[in-house]
């Protein structure tokens, strides 16, 4: 699996992101810039020039028209993708530490930070389209909803959405997850406490039903929306940032490593900087991937389930498409279970 | 007595993993059959052919095209 190095970025990555069609790769860094990339070939289709911080979250609409970054400089930026045009700026009182749009593009989240006595909040923008050509017609500047910390919990640092927008799931820095439910006026719902230590990372599987976190705690878990009962536990032997799902194969993918203020005592060989490649069902490790100097910050799997990327803090983008052997592995269980199916349906 | 544990081990593994992958079967068909009721039950209420967004508009996703 030989990775195509996409060397953009002069600091630390902090999130990578496909788009729906898995065709592009957005990434941004803590070197103020976004980037984005054709994922056949790794050329650079422009960068995103305009954040005066670090940019910690980036996201894509279902469309690939738009893209939004939400920045340590105060403000949220919509950019026009096709161009690398910034089309608006929401100024925020605090970082922005997440943003994601809605399952129909229609709305977006930005985690904001409890910094300087803010006390953190998850706030919900509506964007307004025209029906026929879906380009943005007006942007409406204050959030249609402020989902302030629940009470008992503290600051949310990700969140996404579920099938259909129907409820927005959080992770906290204490290792809670909570639960809001959109269509009652994003009411919470529930919570409990998933790790140990702050949750890094929140993927949804493709159909948006479940969710994989992951934590510094060494701990990356499954859990399902409508339940809200974890349904796997992957255990690893180093802090992690990062986990994603991955279609077509019953695949995670954790990634993280030693913390950044350790790095310069640790060699690559000890950091732990690799891909972690874990069965989904069996929750057993099937392989490593290496490469990255430092650990890795973020990494995303396209929604073709044909590629992987991951950002690290070394600076460096590693895209990886998956060879022939990636799709053959099986256990003999699988494929057992498989010829049963096989023979059931065909009797 | 090393080569009996061994096969005893990794037959108790491959029992575990049948277990792990019928419960995980059955959790996704749980979970596909009820998206399609709560797609249904949108139809039924809405009179919409296809979802709808939280907003009301129709989910392009779902959008046939004549």
């Amino acid at each position: 699996m030989r990775p195509l190095v996409l060397m953009g970025h002069e600091r630390p990555l902090t999130q990578v992101k496909y788009n729906k069609e898995g065709d592009l790769l957005f990434t941004c860094s803590k070197d103020s810039s976004a980037s984005v990339w054709y994922t056949i070939n790794g050329e650079r289709l422009g960068t995103l020039d305009g954040h005066a911080g670090t940019i910690w979250s980036i996201d894509v609409d279902p469309l690939s028209m738009y893209c939004v970054t939400g920045s340590a400089d105060y403000s949220i930026k919509v950019w026009n993708v096709s161009n690398g045009e910034n089309i608006f700026t929401y100024q925020s009182p605090v970082p922005v530490k997440c943003v994601e749009f809605s399952p129909c593009g229609n709305y977006f989240i930005a985690i904001l930070d409890s910094v300087m006595g803010y006390p953190g909040s998850i706030n919900v923008y509506k964007l307004e389209r025209d029906s026929t050509s879906n380009e943005i017609t007006n942007f409406i500047e204050e959030p249609i909803k402020t989902i302030n910390t629940q009470e008992g919990l503290v600051t949310v640092t990700v969140a996404g959405w579920s099938t259909n927008g129907k409820f927005i799931i959080a992770g906290h820095k204490d290792g809670n997850v909570s639960k809001y439910d959109v269509e009652n006026d994003y009411q919470f719902v529930t919570s409990f406490k998933l790790h140990e230590s702050n949750i890094s990372d929140l993927q949804f599987s493709p159909d948006r039903t479940y969710f994989i976190t992951s934590s510094r705690d060494s701990n990356a878990h499954i859990v399902d929306v409508a339940s809200f009962k974890i349904l796997k536990t992957y255990e690893t032997d180093c802090p992690l940032n990062t986990a994603s799902i991955t279609p077509l194969k019953e695949f995670v993918v954790l990634g993280g490593g030693q913390s950044a203020k350790d790095v310069t005592t640790t060699s690559a060989s000890e950091g732990k900087f690799e891909a972690r490649f874990y069965h989904k069902i069996f929750e057993e490790e099937i392989g490593r991937v290496k490469g990255h100097f430092g650990p890795l910050n973020t990494i995303a799997v396209s929604p073709t389930g044909t590629s992987y990327t991951s950002g690290g803090e070394d600076g460096l983008v590693r895209l990886h498409h998956f060879e022939k052997t990636y799709f053959d592995f099986k256990y003999d269980v699988e494929k057992a279970f498989e010829a049963k199916e096989h023979m059931q349906e065909a009797n | 007595q090393d080569a009996m544990e061994a096969d005893t081990a990794m037959r108790d593994l491959i029992l575990k993993h049948r277990e792990m992958l019928s419960e995980w079967h059955s959790y996704r068909q749980d979970t596909v059959l009820t998206l399609e009721t709560e797609f249904q039950e949108t139809v039924d209420k809405t009179g919409a052919l296809v979802p709808l967004n939280p907003d009301g508009t129709e989910d392009d996703d779902y959008t046939v095209v004549e």
